[in-house]
């Protein structure tokens, strides 16, 4: 095989959606695998612990759908990570749940890979205690009990599991947790191809068109020859020039030049960017790729509790003169009747109060440095976050009534200082959940933490 | 006359790199607005330490010469989605920045 050529038919499936015309047009280019990936932890922490999809079952299935009928079709694998937002084994099963529809609605069957990235909390436990997680920067500090009392935990899978899934005969790979990149580099350093150049096709890919000067709806086509990596868009009025090219490796990486991934890093400190003498391709070499021992990234989801929601507005320019005075002292007062009402509670222990004041400081909190500078209104939020649905709203429920009413210096008689939005006043979000971990986890086998199961469908 | 510092860019934006670090990126409008960035210090990690209440050894600061661009990570303030976090991407986090008197 000298040259590779493999498709990314869009970002993330579900999302902002893939065109079956376009992905037919980059078929032209007989790609020799379908990758994409399915989330991140963008979305927050919540769809990793709740294991439900940020996606709905019909797009996914739009999106799905044009994706394995084209794989199947040109007999090519089908490479699909992170599946439905977070990637852990509920959302793996509910893509190949969705997987199944798809295929029986065309009359189709297939080999299918599920591979699973969930991890028991006991083993992670085990390997802290070892000393085999190590930090990255901004980690949570880590206690066994800590990760005990985690929703989820899942690894992140390297380009290793999703080889072991193909060489097992795998048309359709259907992957947990997974590092964008690796669903495209798996293959191509499979077959041989320079990983350098692998690794740099995936982090471009991975964004769909975003790497392109101006984006659009379209799909990517990468062709590895040699030491040379070509990216070509296909869709309406796309051009990958080697300026947008190389801007978008900063994209939502901390480092610029260097990627860190499972069994290395991937340094395009050396890369060349060239036109590809199309008028909207670009060509690009030196990247490389540095193995290292192998570390897996973790993920895991921590409850921080449940959450009822008040959103209002104040108008009352007298308000707003005073308003830093307005609420401190609207906070006091809920908490004085929370205390009052529930005399066990423990403000900061049983139950949080978090303020949002758009229009003052909603965006950047205590950073923001014109949060003196407020305008005409401003929008109030208010979260009780607790335990359980049932107390966070009847914090919340004191919450409504107490600043509706909350008396300023400059009124006398009874005021109603706020302007809320809705009835019930009180909306109930359900659990909300934070990231607990931000450490990789040192192994000997890249394979190991992550079962991969072959099934005809 | 001073202008804004996102008159000089063609694009500044801020983004999570990860749950726990933010990522900001200046892409110069070319290689001469870049250049008085680096000379007339426009950014520096010690302005990033004070605007956003970081360590200034956490702030990992990158002059990208090749693109025309200053690139910033710094560990998040809050973490994503956590208490208090009001900016799930954090997508506004360059705010100020752009607006920057230089």
């Amino acid at each position: 095989m000298e040259e590779i050529r493999f498709l990314g038919a869009g970002g993330s499936l579900g999302g902002t959606g893939i065109h079956a015309d376009i992905v037919a047009q980059a078929m032209e280019y007989k790609p020799h695998f379908i990758a994409n990936d399915g989330g991140s932890t963008d979305a927050g922490a919540y769809y990793l612990g709740s294991g439900k999809p940020a996606v709905s079952w019909e797009s996914l299935k739009h999106d799905l759908s044009i994706v394995v009928l084209q794989a199947l079709r040109a007999g090519i694998p089908l490479i699909y990570g992170t599946a439905a937002t977070a990637g852990s084994n509920a959302h793996v099963d509910w893509v190949l749940e969705l997987l199944g529809t798809i295929l029986r609605e065309n009359g189709l069957t297939a080999r299918v890979a599920a591979i699973y990235a969930d991890q028991d909390a006991e083993t992670i436990v085990k390997e802290f205690e070892s000393g085999n997680l190590v930090a990255l920067p901004g980690a949570p500090v880590l206690t066994a009990e800590r990760v005990r009392g985690f929703s989820k935990i899942v690894a992140m899978m390297g380009v290793e599991p999703i080889q072991e899934a193909l060489r097992r005969g795998a048309q359709i790979v259907i992957a947990g947790r997974t590092s964008d990149a690796a669903l495209f580099a798996a293959y191509p350093i499979m077959k041989g191809f320079n990983p350098g150049l692998a690794w740099h096709a995936g982090k471009i890919l991975e964004c769909g068109t975003l790497a392109c000067e101006k984006r659009g709806k379209g799909s990517m086509i990468a062709t590895i020859r040699g030491d040379e990596l070509t990216i070509t868009p296909v869709g309406p009025n796309l051009r990958a020039t080697p300026q947008s090219v190389a801007s978008h490796s900063l994209y939502e990486n901390a480092h610029p030049y260097h990627h860190t991934e499972c069994g290395g890093i991937l340094d395009i400190s050396d890369a060349v960017y060239e036109e590809a003498g199309d008028g909207r391709s670009a060509r690009i070499s030196g990247s490389v790729f540095e193995p290292r021992p192998a570390t897996i990234k973790l993920e895991a989801a921590e409850l921080v509790g449940h959450q009822s929601v008040v959103i209002c507005g104040i108008r009352d320019p007298y308000i707003l003169d005073q308003l830093d005075d307005f609420l401190a002292g609207s906070e006091k007062a809920i908490l004085d009747r929370t205390f009052n009402v529930f005399p066990d509670l423990v403000h900061g222990r049983d139950f949080h109060l978090t303020w949002h004041v758009y229009g003052r400081d909603g965006v950047l909190g205590r950073m923001e440095p014109m949060r003196h500078q407020i305008g005409h209104e401003v929008g109030v939020v208010i979260e009780a976050t607790a335990a359980t649905q049932e107390l966070s709203a009847k914090i919340a429920g004191i919450a409504r009534k107490i600043i509706l009413h909350h008396p300023i210096p400059k009124w006398s008689g009874g005021i109603t200082g706020v302007a809320l939005l809705h009835s019930p006043s009180v909306l109930t979000r359900g659990p909300v959940y934070r990231f607990g971990i931000n450490h990789v986890l040192k192994t000997e086998d890249p394979l190991s933490h992550f079962t991969i199961n072959l099934m005809d469908m | 006359m001073k202008k804004r510092l996102g008159d000089y860019c063609k694009l500044i934006r801020s983004k999570n790199a990860g749950p726990f670090m933010i990522t900001f990126d200046f892409m110069f409008d070319g290689p001469g607005s870049y250049r008085r960035c680096v000379e007339e210090k426009w950014l520096t990690p010690e302005l990033f330490a004070d605007m956003y209440g970081v360590r200034l050894e956490d702030v990992m600061f990158f002059q990208c010469e090749d693109i025309a661009s200053i690139k910033v990570s710094i560990p998040r303030p809050v973490g994503q989605g956590d208490l208090g976090d009001s900016d799930m991407h954090g997508g506004q986090m360059f705010g100020p920045l752009a607006g920057l008197l230089v």
